[in-house]
């Protein structure tokens, strides 16, 4: 009318400029972080380079290395020969003890925790304890525990009748599973509180329905509770998945970066690692870091297809 | 004070026409009140005027000024919300101060005007409370000075009652009105559903439905003479019976077929053939025994409200309700009923407008 | 016995069933704990002693005092305070800026830019690992926490947690805050800022407690030992063995995990909703 701009125009750019400036900072660091440096690691999956000298174009050399490390793995070469294939087995072992574990220790936790008694919220706050520490710390006070005159081994001995004390850390046999420990103890406590709040969060109604059909505390808990927790569960063992398969802390304390005796605790992200930082092979380490990710996408993907999506 | 004025308005929201070629003048000093049930656009109308929404077409005139160019600030309009919209974490003096200090007013002369406003909304030992600490009378007392420290020439209410109680519903409905239109004798647009708020409060009330404007009019002639059935059975309560027929012509006089029964109309009536006859259901003549010109009919169920009662009458599906004299016992099965002569409406069977009445 | 006699006893046991199984899991959340703590004041003879013992005898500070003889230990609280403060100011100010442009304004791109965002919570971070030190190697910011905060100050669960927050403010509010003279900036710092407290709060701990636990970023990104942060540097010292006896390692892991305890046991309802709320730590 007055001006070639109305009012209109001109505070919908107004708006449209402050938009993209108040996002700007939040956006240009994840591009560069996150897709340009997914890009780069694809791009730097096809190079050999040792970050100094010029990079030198080697095809898919990087991932056939990965493989033929897969394939003398399954011919039973020592570890040493076959670190890749060695991560992926530990780590495989370990995703399939801690994931399973801590998810049924955390329901049966909550389940129990899910009823009128005293003291709720401090069974919260112990449980949850262990979730606020770094799990660098965790390992090594575990380490300790651990030890074959440590705390671990006295308790064991007095549960257990006829147990002998085990060298967790030094066990070529008992290694990996001392790290699972570890991680069980300090993940459950925290998804047992995801589950007593989703377990809350059902509607008293139906409970009281199920009651007055006839059904009894434990039927109650498989008819209902269990199927009404399914997005939580689904969410628990997602990201146990994703956890899981990406360990790195626990194994790097208490297996050191090469795993341990005959590598029991080795795992792919230790070798990543390596590649990347002790063998100076970051187009290796990238080619691995492309295994990991399809591993990690395939059995998230897969679980949440057959179970249904993880809730938000 | 200022008119306000809507020249052929409308607006589209994607392919939904919220609001359909609005014509529409709010004289100085006027109340007006949109009336209308949720999504017929009466929002909408309000949103346009405050300057949150832009016209898809047409002109909004406030003033001598035509403000589709004018930002909503310079408008000399003020909206009070429906949850009041008030700054919960400023206090109530930070409320009323905000739209001031936005303006760049000088410190003191912000002050003065709080305390003014506030003084004369009687809210003056409220001004260090938090809104959380309000009760909703006061909330909307807050927000009503919030709009008033900007001395606007305009004041927009969107549905500012219905988040209170019924009971202090009914007081600031009058304060509210006295406010407005007695002291401040300002230029008001208010929105509602509530038609009781509308006939109470209004000058002229505005009815939409669907984003078509369906009469402007003062209250009484909106329940007097509604120009189609949606403004007949939307205001009034409860709402006016409609029953489709036939008008014949039978030895002079005027019969309406309604299939089940006929009534006769008086002979004034000059169409013939379908329509649909309205009457409310306080305009009916009642007699325990059969009269000549009444209609016999049964009662499904009575509904007591106080001192009136209203009877359900039924003839297959059509379900007619009439008002019952207080002496008429609640235990009564038949009655006979006629429609008070004077009283009665007859509307157009396709475009349902009004054309008798 | 009669039905309702016997139920009575049916629920009585069941009662105690549930105390014993919920304090004995709470023993052996709590258990590494309470032995540290015990054992950071004993020596190490008596801590490694079998079977255990429980009071300090002789009761010592030794453990502490060792720990920070050391002249790293007291860098490494310095350096992880300032990586967290880092990463809690950085997510504070950023996130809560591109989560109310995300949640309030309309600018081309906007969904598309956001669902971006979103997808790289997709991505471990072992594949964005080497390119990113590549990067902030050619920064020359290796060794260098300015550098390491650099990767996290905009973390995409901060903004999400801070747009849903901004999405759940009422429209009413934004629209009056518009008539009474607010532009798009005006209206974030003087509304939707101080509304947001809560969810600022919240990104505040969630940040700091990921921080100050940091572990593989600072071991990668920090090269020299008095740049390491407490995770790290402890690792190191233990792998080095800088003490023969392992008490002061205790003592020291006391120390490093002291303000992420004693943060969750003051906030501990806030926090257990929150995290609940949001998804936790993962």
């Amino acid at each position: 009318m007055f001006s070639s701009f109305s009012f209109y125009e001109k505070a919908r750019n107004k708006e449209i400029v402050a938009g993209l400036s108040l996002i700007s900072i939040a956006v240009i660091l994840n591009i560069v972080f996150g897709y340009f440096a997914m890009m780069f690691a694809l791009y730097l999956s096809f190079f050999k380079w040792d970050y100094i000298g010029e990079m030198q174009f080697v095809g898919l050399k990087n991932f056939e290395i990965v493989i033929r490390d897969l394939i003398r793995g399954l011919h039973g070469a020592p570890y040493l020969l076959s670190p890749f294939y060695t991560g992926l087995k530990n780590i495989l072992i370990y995703t399939a003890i801690v994931v399973p574990v801590q998810t049924f220790l955390a329901i049966v936790l909550a389940a129990f925790a899910n009823q009128k008694i005293k003291g709720q919220q401090f069974f919260k706050v112990s449980y949850f304890l262990p979730a606020t520490t770094s799990s660098v710390i965790v390992a090594l006070i575990f380490i300790w525990l651990f030890m074959k005159n440590g705390f671990i081994n006295f308790a064991l001995a007095h549960i257990i009748p006829g147990f002998q004390p085990i060298d967790w850390i030094n066990s070529r046999e008992y290694l990996l599973l001392a790290i699972a420990i570890v991680a069980i103890w300090g993940t459950s406590g925290h998804f047992m509180v995801s589950f007593l709040a989703a377990m809350q969060a059902i509607p008293k109604e139906i409970y009281e329905a199920a009651m007055l059909d006839g059904a009894g505390p434990i039927r109650r808990f498989f008819f209902i509770t269990i199927p009404m927790l399914r997005p939580m569960i689904v969410y628990v063992v997602v990201m146990g998945l994703i956890g899981a398969l990406q360990m790195f802390d626990l194994a790097w304390v208490m297996a050191g970066a090469n795993g341990g005796p005959g590598g029991a605790g080795y795992t792919v992200a230790l070798d990543i690692y390596n590649e990347a930082f002790t063998r100076i092979r970051p187009g290796v380490a990238a080619a691995k870091s492309w295994f990991l990710f399809a591993i990690i996408f395939t059995t998230t993907y897969l679980f949440q297809k057959k179970y249904g999506r993880a809730m938000r | 004070m200022v008119r306000v004025l809507l020249k052929n308005v409308t607006k589209k929201f994607g392919n939904v026409i919220a609001v359909n070629k609005l014509n529409l003048e709010i004289k100085d000093g006027e109340f007006m009140v949109l009336l209308g049930p949720s999504g017929c656009g009466k929002s909408t109308t309000l949103r346009m005027i405050a300057g949150l929404e832009t016209p898809t077409e047409g002109e909004i005139w406030i003033g001598e000024q035509l403000v589709n160019e004018i930002d909503p600030t310079k408008r000399n309009t003020a909206m009070v919300f429906q949850s009041y919209a008030l700054y919960p974490h400023m206090t109530v003096f930070g409320n009323i101060e905000f739209p001031l200090k936005m303006a760049r007013v000088p410190k003191q002369e912000r002050i003065k005007k709080v305390k003014e406003v506030a003084e004369f909304l009687g809210i003056s030992e409220l001004l260090n409370r938090k809104p959380s600490e309000l009760s909703g009378g006061q909330q909307q007392r807050v927000a009503l000075a919030r709009a008033l420290v900007r001395e606007p020439e305009v004041f927009l209410l969107d549905e500012p009652l219905s988040n209170l109680d019924a009971k202090i519903r009914t007081q600031m409905r009058f304060e509210l009105k006295k406010l407005l239109s007695y002291e401040l004798k300002i230029t008001t647009i208010y929105v509602t559903h509530d038609q009781v708020e509308a006939m109470t409060m209004a000058d002229r009330i505005a009815v939409m439905n669907r984003g078509v404007l369906q009469q402007v009019g003062t209250p009484d002639e909106i329940f007097y003479k509604p120009s189609n059935t949606f403004v007949a059975t939307f205001v009034g309560s409860p709402p006016m019976n409609l029953i489709e027929g036939e008008i014949l012509k039978k030895d002079n006089k005027v019969i309406f077929d309604a299939g089940e029964f006929s009534l006769e109309l008086p002979e004034d009536v000059g169409i013939e053939g379908k329509a649909v006859l309205g009457f409310r259901p306080q305009h009916v003549q009642i007699a325990k025994e059969e009269k000549a010109g009444f209609v016999r009919g049964k009662i499904l169920g009575i509904e007591k409200l106080g001192v009136e009662s209203y009877g359900h009458v039924t003839y297959g599906n059509l379900e007619i309700v009439i008002q019952l004299p207080e002496e008429v016992g609640s235990n009564i099965t038949e009655v006979y009923w006629k429609p008070k002569e004077d009283r009665i409406y007859i509307f157009d069977s396709k475009t349902k407008k009004l054309v008798y009445g | 016995m009669t039905p309702k006699e016997k139920e009575r006893l049916i629920r009585r046991i069941w009662i105690v069933i549930t105390y014993v199984v919920l304090l004995t899991f709470a023993l052996v959340y709590l258990m590494p704990f309470i032995r540290s703590l015990v054992a950071s004041f004993m020596t190490w003879a008596q801590a490694s002693r079998y079977p255990p013992e429980w009071i300090p005898n002789p009761f010592t500070l030794e453990n502490y005092q060792k720990l920070f003889r050391l002249e790293l230990f007291p860098r490494w609280i310095r350096n992880t305070a300032l990586y967290a403060g880092l990463i809690v100011a950085g997510n504070v100010m950023f996130t809560s800026m591109a989560g109310y442009a995300f949640a309030r304004l309309k600018f081309p791109g906007r969904d598309v830019i956001f669902s971006a965002l979103l997808s790289l919570l997709m991505i471990p971070m072992f594949v964005t690992l080497v390119p990113n030190y590549i990067i902030i190697y050619k920064l020359g910011l290796i060794d260098n926490i300015f550098g390491l905060a650099l990767l996290g100050i905009t973390n995409v669960s901060s903004i999400f947690l801070m747009r849903q927050y901004f999405m759940s403010l009422s429209n009413e509010i934004f629209e009056a805050a518009r008539l009474d003279g607010c532009g798009p900036i005006k209206a974030f710092f003087y509304i939707a800022l101080p509304l947001a407290k809560p969810a600022l709060g919240a990104v505040a701990v969630y940040q700091f407690l990921g921080s100050w636990n940091a572990f593989i970023g600072p071991l990668i990104f920090l090269r020299s030992p008095e740049n390491f942060t407490l995770p790290v540097g402890l690792s190191f010292a233990f792998q080095r063995a800088m003490w023969t006896e392992y008490t002061p390692i205790i003592a020291g892991s006391l120390v490093a995990s002291a303000p992420t305890i004693i943060l969750f046991l003051v906030l501990n309802k806030y926090l257990i909703r929150g995290i609940v709320v949001t998804g936790g730590k993962g």
